[in-house]
């Protein structure tokens, strides 16, 4: 046979971006020409009522930015708490099955490893239901 | 040894501190009176554990897992065993049913009873983690958990408004001081190139042998622009002077047991982290760069004097002995500096028995302080107030004498009088000093500790020489405040300043058993003395 | 001229017309969605829906165009749009309340990026590589650099020396994704921009400075944080079985028939996870039954009360358009992508995803989107047909149900691949593996209604409350 192999040639992992650059482009583009045009060409008229934020016809009471209920805040604190422990989780779900065929051997550390992981983020996750966080009632 | 061997002991206190929390939330109010118990047992079932390996199962050997985070010799070991043996009197004095004189309630948790004990056993359980950590993550992680959890404990310690605002200040403070740490940690790592402490250490010893005197300074700007980093992080957790202002406040607001707790836990592991640093950077020859050791200096004797300086001026019995315990930390410090002058020798290694020492001798007379605390009755007769000012102990040593002689022999051993525990903790790190030839340290702690006089005989004063009712000449008695009638005894609580009292009166006046603790503390201050790896090995652990 | 022309038109990358014609495809798809949502409404509601615009634009002489069914009526909307004034009320934060919507539609647009359109296409061109010796293989590194400029953008694959007529030339094979971009992390990436898009909402709420706004920001940044997780987990519980964070393979390895009839998509394997993905697109686009966040009864539009014109446009521009993202993910994920038995061709079958026709890519191509048409129809039918949750139980049904579902079934995946997985080629068992996945579901869903019920029942908290005067629950008289 005579034919000679070109090794493969990988594109640069760089270069897989590239389109995304090219859309954020677009997509600011498109963004700013549409409210820019709708601005030059839709009518401008203003006054005093029309200034007022809309509070069902009434003239507005006190200012909008004030404390709110704490509990958005608990919901904050425990999504964080959650959403880091999926963030671990990414690794381990992209290795253990590789692992599970390639070294059997080694995966069983790697599935008591995350259950304890899991198993301390349940703790906490039953914590704060017996605490009364998952209630909104 | 496998990891898990060489971790029960911190594995046990954390499961349990897992089942605390867990018992915390369940319906049944029997689940959370068992809580205290449970933290009980497993603090003391930890401690003979730890006894027993000290003991009997000791290879005599530095103990580490696979990947060299955690290393154990005996100073790891006397560390815990002291943080469980002190712990298990802090479970006590919080015990739920402890009442003080009157009868009221010494404590109110509200709900939080079994995350109260959780929460204590995790801060215990850092500063064991603290202790064992070969790994700059671990040992900020172990400074954390020793210390979150007393954010959360100042706060649910007492329902009352106090005890929020110092649980906030303190938060915050933490906080701040936490990030100064890290990013001492982040230089530290980002000039070495690796969190592992056994490999920073061969780095510098390796700088130290290419420059060719022992003596050069093996820090970059950058080194040492982290060491004094980590320096503050830790003299946060000291409440050394300058650093110390938010002790005055969480002290007096949190309830009497935790700021027990306060004054010792998170000062083990800010002392620990320290030492551990200074090891690391000396290289166990404990070569230490001059301008550390001029700041530790500094740091050591403010902390003393401005602390019995403030000391002096407050109204508050809470108050007064947390400037008592800044100026503790002050007097351990002053051992760290011996630690961190140029000398060579063996100095260093006593002065860091002396230290070790001193910290266990405080541990076990500071609690008891507390805990006579506890018991006295205050101006607002309602639970989870005890006595606060002055006024409100005047008299109290009259009344009941036992707990006035049991606060005599705390004050007595704070002070470092003889025949008791803290007068041979001050003898040691006065002998250090002076073998050190550090003779302006010894003649400021020995000022100091006369200053200290002052106010802790103020509070024996108080209690006997003054009379109930010229505290409140304007005022009837408070109701409910009957100061004839016996205490009702509170077993736990009892227990608890007993064994304050005991150890302190017993290591004061029994020489062999001293010996004893002393030799223990040597044992642990000779650390590992194959600590540096040769270059083969250590690259390997690096990896 | 024309070869000049196309030779440097070939040296365009495929990703620069792929990027260009789905983006375009995209935005007319969403606007026709509008017309769908509205078709599927007076469908479910029995009436006609809009049947008037056309495109004559009113004049006689296009009266051909005239009716059309109201396919016009996108183009007029987008018109109005524009005419409209663009007004913004005082005392709202100019920089914020301009920021949002954009933030909204720029997070939207990049997420569609990783969706794997069409497999991989391969092709074979002729390029004079200056190369004489043809005994040894050249690596494709080691060649001169201009013959190196010469090779095609793309993964090149391999090259045979043409015939002797043309020495030095090379019949280089080369491949590309038929994608936007072909990211090693696609699912990572459109679960990270995905998420961004709730700056856009909290922002433009707090920006309005109107409590509307306000409270319907709020309800739908705690909305979206909470299905967040709900749909990670279940994200993972696909990303566990294949080892991948890359959409392209992962449909690639669904491209195959169980015994030659059933499609091996995960649908079928993880009937559980694919439920759960489901309700968490819905509760992440804020659609009904969980657009509380604009429920028009309570909070008027909720977080864009104020906004109007072509910025009012742009935040229901990246409603329907991140409905589409998700809709196109949950085809990727669940339903076999651009695979379907007998249309997307099979060549090779340890490399499914290749192929070398043009036309089998479009094919391909035009399956997925009909796929996620499909999907984005049954979100239309699900908000006109199920009534509103009330806010706690859209929250609980995230906190309690979910989330704990969710972990399940991913351990559940995780010891099923554990004590089964060792095989090379796992998922290809002639359906063995898929069998003990879906049995796997079914004792989790079991589990956990016997959970359910060993709970302690919740409070009563819809209870009828008596109101003196009412007819429906009367206040009881009260006795003499």
């Amino acid at each position: 046979m005579t034919s000679s192999l070109l090794a493969v040639q990988l594109a640069d992992p760089r270069l897989a971006w590239a389109p995304v650059v090219l859309l954020i482009i677009i997509a600011v583009g498109f963004a700013v020409t549409n409210v820019a045009v709708s601005i030059l060409i839709g009518p401008k008229r203003s006054g005093k009522v029309k200034e007022t934020t809309y509070e069902s016809g009434m003239v507005p009471i006190g200012d909008t930015r004030r404390r709110f209920n704490v509990r958005f805040y608990i919901v904050a604190m425990i999504f964080l708490v959650i959403d880091v422990d999926i963030i671990f989780f990414y690794p381990w779900a992209t290795i253990f099955a590789p692992y599970v065929q390639k070294m059997p051997d080694k995966s069983g550390a790697l599935l008591i490893e995350m259950i304890v992981f899991v198993g301390l983020l349940l703790l906490a996750y039953v914590y704060a239901w017996g605490k009364g966080v998952f209630r909104w009632d | 040894m496998n990891l898990f061997e060489v971790m029960w002991p911190e594995l046990i206190v954390i499961g349990t501190a897992c089942v605390l929390f867990l018992l915390g939330v369940l319906p049944m109010p029997g689940a959370r009176r068992a809580s205290a118990a449970l933290a009980l047992i497993s603090l003391l079932g930890t401690f003979v554990l730890l006894v027993y390996y000290l003991m009997f199962r000791w290879p005599g050997d530095t103990l580490h897992d696979s990947s060299n985070a955690l290393r154990i010799w005996y100073f790891a070991h006397y560390i815990k065993i002291l943080a469980t043996g002190i712990g298990v009197m802090f479970v006590l004095m919080s015990w739920p049913t402890n009442k003080d004189a009157t009868g009221n309630s010494a404590l109110d948790f509200t709900q939080d009873g079994g995350e109260f004990f959780g929460l204590m056993l995790l801060s215990i359980a850092g500063v064991m983690l603290v202790a064992s950590a070969n790994d700059m993550i671990l040992l900020f992680l172990g400074i954390e958990l020793a210390a979150i959890p007393t954010y959360v404990m100042v706060s649910i310690s007492r329902p009352l408004p106090v005890a929020q605002e110092a649980g906030v200040k303190y938060f915050f403070l933490g906080a701040m001081a936490a990030a100064v740490m890290l990013f001492g940690f982040s230089y530290l790592y980002g000039t070495t190139g690796t969190t592992n402490l056994t490999e920073i250490a061969r780095q510098f010893s390796d700088r130290r042998t290419a420059v060719g005197s022992i003596n050069a300074l093996p820090l970059s700007t950058w080194q040492m622009l982290a060491v004094i980093m980590l320096i503050c992080g830790f003299a946060f957790k000291l409440a050394a002077v300058p650093l110390h202002f938010y002790a005055g406040d969480v002290y007096q607001g949190a309830a009497t047991p935790v700021t027990a707790l306060l004054s010792f836990v998170p000062k083990a592991s800010g002392l620990v982290a320290l030492i551990k640093i200074l090891y690391v950077i000396g290289g166990g020859m404990w070569i230490i760069p001059a301008p550390i050791g001029k700041l530790l200096w500094i740091l050591a004797v403010l902390t003393m004097s401005v602390g019995n300086v403030l000391g002096l001026l407050q109204n508050n019995v809470k108050r007064t002995l947390a400037y008592s315990s800044i100026a503790h930390s002050g007097y351990l410090l002053t051992g760290i500096a011996v630690i961190a002058s140029p000398q060579t020798g063996f100095v260093q290694q006593d002065a860091l028995q002396a230290v070790l020492f001193y910290l266990a001798a405080y541990g076990i007379m500071n609690a008891g302080a507390f805990g006579v605390l506890m018991m006295l009755p205050s101006r607002h007769p309602k639970a989870a107030t005890s006595a606060e000012t002055f006024d409100d102990i005047a008299g109290q040593g009259r009344n009941h004498v036992v707990l006035g002689l049991a606060m005599a022999v705390c004050c007595f051993s704070l002070i470092g009088l003889p025949l008791t525990v803290g007068f041979f903790g001050k003898l040691f790190l006065i002998r250090v000093q002076l073998r050190g030839e550090d003779y302006w340290l010894v003649i400021i702690t020995v000022i100091n500790a006369a200053i200290s006089a002052a106010y802790y005989l103020r509070i024996v004063a108080s209690m006997f020489l003054r009379a109930t009712s010229e505290a409140y000449p304007h005022a009837p008695a408070p109701v409910g405040v009957e100061r004839t009638a016996p205490a009702p005894a509170s077993f736990p609580l009892v227990l608890a300043v007993g064994l304050s009292v005991f150890g302190t009166l017993i290591l004061g006046i029994i020489p062999p058993l001293t010996e004893t603790v002393f030799t223990t503390a040597q044992t642990a201050s000779s650390l590992e003395p194959t600590s540096i790896p040769n270059a083969t090995q250590a690259s390997a652990l690096a990896r | 001229m024309m070869d000049t022309l196309k030779d440097w038109l070939f040296w365009i990358p495929a990703w620069f017309w792929i990027t260009l014609v789905v983006h375009f495809t995209i935005l007319g798809t969403v606007a026709y969605l509008i017309l769908l949502e509205r078709k599927v409404a007076s469908w479910v509601q029995d009436r006609i829906g809009p049947n008037r615009v056309g495109f004559d634009f009113g004049l006689p002489f296009l009266w051909f165009l005239k009716g059309m069914n109201g396919l016009g009526q996108p183009l007029a909307d987008g018109l109005k749009f524009i005419f409209k004034e663009d007004y913004r009320p005082g005392g709202v934060d100019k920089i914020l309340f301009t920021l949002a919507p954009g933030i909204m539609i720029l997070t939207i647009i990049i997420s569609i990026a990783a969706v794997p359109w069409g497999g991989i296409k391969q092709s074979t061109r002729a390029i004079d590589l200056g190369v004489n010796d043809t005994s040894a293989p050249v690596p494709a590194d080691q060649l001169t650099a201009a013959a190196q400029k010469k090779l095609p953008p793309g993964e090149v694959v391999y090259g045979v020396p043409t015939p002797a007529d043309q020495p030095g030339t090379y019949n280089v094979t080369f491949r590309y994704s038929f994608q936007i971009a072909d990211l090693d992390i696609g699912v990572l990436f459109i679960l990270a921009t995905l998420s961004l898009a709730v700056y856009g909402v909290v922002i433009g709420g707090w920006a309005s400075n109107n409590k509307y706004s306000f409270l319907g920001g709020l309800r739908a940044t705690a909305n979206m944080i909470s299905y967040e997780v709900p749909l990670g987990l279940a994200v993972l519980t696909i990303v566990l079985m294949y080892g991948t964070l890359d959409l392209g393979t992962i449909v690639e390895k669904q491209a195959w028939m169980w015994h030659g009839i059933i499609p091996a998509w995960n649908i079928f394997t993880q009937p559980l996870a694919f439920l759960m993905f489901l309700v968490c697109i819905h509760a992440e686009a804020n659609r009904a039954p969980f657009d509380l966040a604009e429920a028009e009864q309570e909070l008027v539009g909720g977080y864009h009360t104020e906004y109007s014109s072509m910025r009012f446009a742009l935040f229901f521009l990246a409603e329907y358009a991140g409905m589409l993202t998700t809709s196109a993910v949950c085809v990727a994920l669940f339903f076999g992508g651009w695979h379907f038995p007998g249309l997307t061709g099979n060549t090779d079958p340890n490399n499914p995803a290749v192929t070398s026709h043009l036309l089998i890519a479009i094919v391909r191509c035009v399956v997925f989107f009909v796929k996620t048409l499909l999907i984005i129809f049954v979100f239309m039918w699900v908000r006109w047909s199920l009534p509103r949750f009330r806010f706690d139980q859209l929250m609980g049904l995230a906190w309690r149900a979910l989330i704990p579902m969710s972990l399940v079934i991913l351990f559940a995946t995780a010891v099923v691949i554990y004590f089964f997985g060792h095989d090379r080629a796992l998922m290809r068992v002639g359906g063995k593996m898929g069998l003990i996945l879906l049995a796997a579901n079914v004792v989790t869903l079991i589990v956990f209604f016997g959970a359910y019920l060993l709970l302690p029942a919740p409070p009563p908290t819809n209870r009828r409350i008596r109101i003196p005067g009412s007819r429906f629950n009367p206040e009881p008289a009260l006795s003499a």
